[in-house]
């Protein structure tokens, strides 16, 4: 009896029990370690998106899976330690559950580079080999590892592996199912490969769509572990069949006693999201996420609904026809699901494909505009404090996501102050202002809640002080400014943020003579994204 | 394009990209030079239709010839510094040649020096030259500011060569082609908070109906704009006795309101001095005139409480 479950936890887990099917929700207590890292060290070249795989295949879980958040641990950019520190972590969670008559079930994802035989997290590795040892000892009844990285197939080479498409297994009650299943996105030969397009890898991309319904085959709205690999196999094979560097075939392990199938997610219980009548026309269903990654890849069969457990959000929806595309928008309010009506699509060329073989821009392009109050100061220079004081800005900030790359944002900025100073030497009062005008290209890192960014930018001073009284004329100075920006958005809400932000700048002064002088700025601003 | 090729792609563009004035050098350089208004006197108007004591009359007759020779000398400087430094080296600043678009014909030339960046001594230079013939110029005007003080402590020197000018062939208005030379010393320039002394002498080259050849002006002005004038006239005070010298010193307080003393150094009743006081209309609250006691009035409680002047 688990009696420190969460209520949602618990309604999730009553109603796999109550659940009719083939494959019925079980009341496994569930631990998951996911780890993503985008770097595998200084041979490999860095990925683009084996953390936000990481990241929403935990977000997956612990919204569909059954896995409550404290069971859940989430490892992005770290390294082998951290790996197993969080597995050292659920070994205790798990073995103190087992005490109290628990059955238990450890998932293990990971996305990133490996090689020689290892994980690499950085500049870190982690044995396969020692992995799944570690794995197959820890006090726990299911042991599901996926693999989602270059020749991750060699860990199933040994046993039972198959590349091929799931294979039908009479399922008992997963109580008694005791063993380990191993998933990996390739062969023992294989790359494994990732889009941009999709904005993810092709197998954690379609295993992901497939856990959220896409293969729900038998229509219970419970995804099982041969259901959700199936799919995940079929699709990556498809995607990757015609790619340079060859079909990707992701391989399955099974060694589990008891030939109980597993229920991965559960999609009904929350009630939420995108619902495909059995009378919509069948097809691949594209839904695209506000950031521009897709959320969901469907593969709608003809007469069948399905139900996608998409997070609430706006999303833009297409599906591809031989001869045009019909796309459209639909939004998933909080704890609704909303039907998809053929009739809110509408058609479209091929050019404006939001997703694959389509413009960029569209796919993702997207304006945010930001306003704020910052703080300038010139570094401490001969004369630099005295030429310009220390001043309060108003910011208003314009960006532009994913116009050039994915995670770039061309941003354009508007920054006005005043200040009054004492002019050195004269001692002098003066009024001083200033605007600014300037561009900035910088890389960001989107997590759910915190986005960190840095890059370059290049500003246009327009600075002017006129003196008390006009004892001396107006004074006034115009240069650019090359910096670097950093910061961080904390999102509060879908589409809006808080920005902290601060810039460091070169600032040539060259009236008296050419002078290197820098000036620091700090803001704050609200943003928001259309 | 390698990172050292960037830089300095990005060095060159920002460099083309800065311009501007801005700069504490021209402001130092500038300070070195008075303005017009920094020496003026200041001293409000009269009303219209108000009989002037006596004394207030003469005050303002004499700060409107100080007034008129500073705008004189000085505006054409304020003109010429109120333009971006031509040309700037460590030691120097020089504004123009400008055209001079009050005298079309005639452009103007600034030249600030100092000897070396620690010099407290800044001089300068305000040459004339005819656009015909622009190689042959003439100082109109040279001076000298000594900071050695500080910003708050200077004093300086100025010095206007009209009749250099004159017969340069610039155009001088009828007052100021009558003048030699003007010259003044100050100090304590433009400081808030600190009192200006300024010593104006306007040399004649041609002696006034009187026959003054020389008229010399001493002022200060308090930052609280109190001001003291002290000048010396000629002509008949004493009514029908013929021409009188006197020395006027006035004094007064932000408002107007005043006392000034005339004293009869030459000619008739010489040591004899009159006293007067008028208040913020400039209308007299006190008078004490020895050659002419039917023109007493008041008493000398009606005087203001005026401050020590250095």
């Amino acid at each position: 009896m688990r009696t420190s479950a969460k209520p949602a936890a618990c309604l999730v887990a009553l109603f796999a029990l109550l659940a009719s099917g083939g494959a019925r929700a079980d009341v496994l207590h569930r631990f998951a370690v996911i780890a993503g890292n985008d770097s595998g060290g200084a041979d490999t070249r860095p990925l683009l998106y084996a953390s936000a795989d990481a990241s929403k295949v935990y977000d997956i879980l612990t919204r569909l899976g059954g896995v409550r958040t404290e069971d859940a641990n989430l490892i992005i950019d770290g390294g082998a330690s951290d790996v197993l520190s969080a597995l050292g972590k659920v070994e205790k969670q798990a073995a103190e559950a087992a005490r109290h008559g628990e059955h238990t079930a450890l998932f293990f994802y990971y996305s990133g580079h490996a090689k020689d035989g290892a994980l690499r997290l950085g500049e870190s590795r982690l044995p396969i080999d020692a992995l799944k040892g570690l794995v197959a000892a820890a006090p726990v009844d299911v042991r599901i590892v996926i693999l989602d990285s270059c020749r991750s197939g060699s860990i199933t080479r040994s046993k039972g592996a198959r590349k091929a498409p799931a294979f039908a297994i009479e399922s008992e009650s997963p109580r008694d199912a005791k063993g380990m299943v191993i998933l990996t996105s390739s062969a023992s030969d294989e790359d494994s490969q990732e889009s941009d397009a999709i904005g993810g890898s092709y197998f954690s991309h379609h295993l992901a769509s497939g856990l959220l319904g896409g293969a729900d085959k038998s229509g219970d709205g419970q995804v099982t572990l041969f259901e959700a690999y199936a799919y995940a196999y079929d699709r990556t094979v498809a995607d990757t069949a015609e790619s340079a560097a060859g079909a990707q075939h992701p391989t399955f392990s099974y060694d589990l006693a008891g030939n109980g199938d597993l229920v991965l997610t559960d999609v009904v219980s929350r009630h939420e999201g995108v619902y495909f009548p059995r009378q919509a026309p069948s097809g691949v269903y594209f839904l695209v996420d506000r950031q521009g990654f897709v959320a969901a890849e469907i593969n709608k069969g003809d007469g069948v609904d399905r139900r996608v457990a998409l997070s609430p959000g706006r999303y833009r929806v297409k599906r591809r026809l031989a001869d045009r595309l019909r796309v459209g928008e639909i939004d998933v309010p909080r704890g609704a699901l909303v039907t998809l009506e053929e009739g809110s699509l509408r058609d479209a060329p091929f050019s404006a494909d939001p997703v694959k073989g389509g413009s960029r821009v569209e796919l993702s392009a997207r304006w945010s505009v930001g306003a704020g109050l910052g703080f300038q100061s010139v570094f401490e220079a001969p004369d630099g404090a005295g030429l310009f004081p220390p001043t309060a800005l108003v910011d208003i900030d314009f960006a532009l996501r994913d116009f050039l790359r994915r995670d770039w944002v061309l941003g354009f900025d508007l920054a006005g102050g005043s200040a009054n100073g004492v002019a050195p030497v004269v001692e002098t009062p003066f009024h001083f202002t200033e605007a600014s005008v300037a561009a900035a290209l910088t890389v960001e890192w989107p997590h759910r809640y915190l986005t960190p960014f840095v890059g370059g930018r290049l500003a246009l001073l327009l600075m002017n002080r006129t003196f008390a009284e006009n004892v001396f004329p107006p004074q006034f100075y115009a240069t650019l400014s090359p910096g670097i920006v950093g910061g961080a958005a904390y999102h509060f809400s879908r589409s809006t943020s808080v920005v902290a932000r601060a810039r460091l700048h070169y600032l040539l002064y060259n009236v008296d003579g050419n002078r290197s002088l820098g000036y620091w700025e700090l803001a704050t601003m609200v943003a928001y994204d259309f | 394009m390698t990172f050292k090729r960037l830089f300095l792609v990005a060095g060159v563009t920002t460099a083309i990209a800065a311009c501007g004035d801005y700069s504490n050098e021209d402001l130092l350089f500038m300070s070195a030079v008075p303005s017009s208004t920094q020496l003026a006197v200041v001293l409000p108007a009269a009303p219209a239709n108000v009989m002037q004591a006596e004394l207030a009359q003469d005050t303002h007759s004499g700060i409107a010839t100080v007034n008129s020779v500073l705008d004189a000398v000085l505006a054409v400087v304020d003109t010429v510094r109120s333009y971006e430094p031509t040309s700037r080296s460590a030691n120097s600043r020089t504004w123009g040649p400008f055209a001079d678009s009050t005298h079309p014909g005639w452009q103007a030339q600034l030249e600030v020096s100092r000897a070396s960046e620690d010099a407290t001594v800044f001089t300068y230079e305000l040459d004339f030259a005819s656009t015909a013939n622009p190689s042959k110029s003439v100082t109109f005007l040279s001076g000298m500011f000594d900071v050695a003080g500080g910003a708050k402590q200077g004093n300086g020197s100025v010095t206007a060569y009209f009749a250099d000018a004159l017969a340069a062939g610039y155009p001088l208005d009828a007052t100021t082609s009558q003048y030699d030379t003007l010259m003044i010393n100050y100090q304590n320039y433009q400081t808030p908070g600190s009192p200006v002394s300024v010593t104006l002498t306007i040399n004649r080259a041609i002696p006034d109906p009187n026959g003054v050849i020389m008229v010399t002006f001493t002022y200060t002005i308090l930052a609280d704009g109190s001001g003291e004038i002290t000048f010396m006239s000629t002509g008949d005070v004493v009514a029908g006795t013929g021409t009188e010298t006197v020395t006027i010193q006035a004094q007064w307080l932000p408002s107007g309101v005043g006392m000034g003393t005339l004293k009869i150094v030459a000619g008739t009743d010489v040591g004899l001095t009159q006293t007067e006081c008028w208040d913020a209309t400039f209308e007299v609250t006190y008078n004490d005139k020895p050659w002419s006691t039917s023109e007493d009035f008041g008493n000398a409680s009606m005087c203001p409480v005026l401050p020590s002047f250095p």
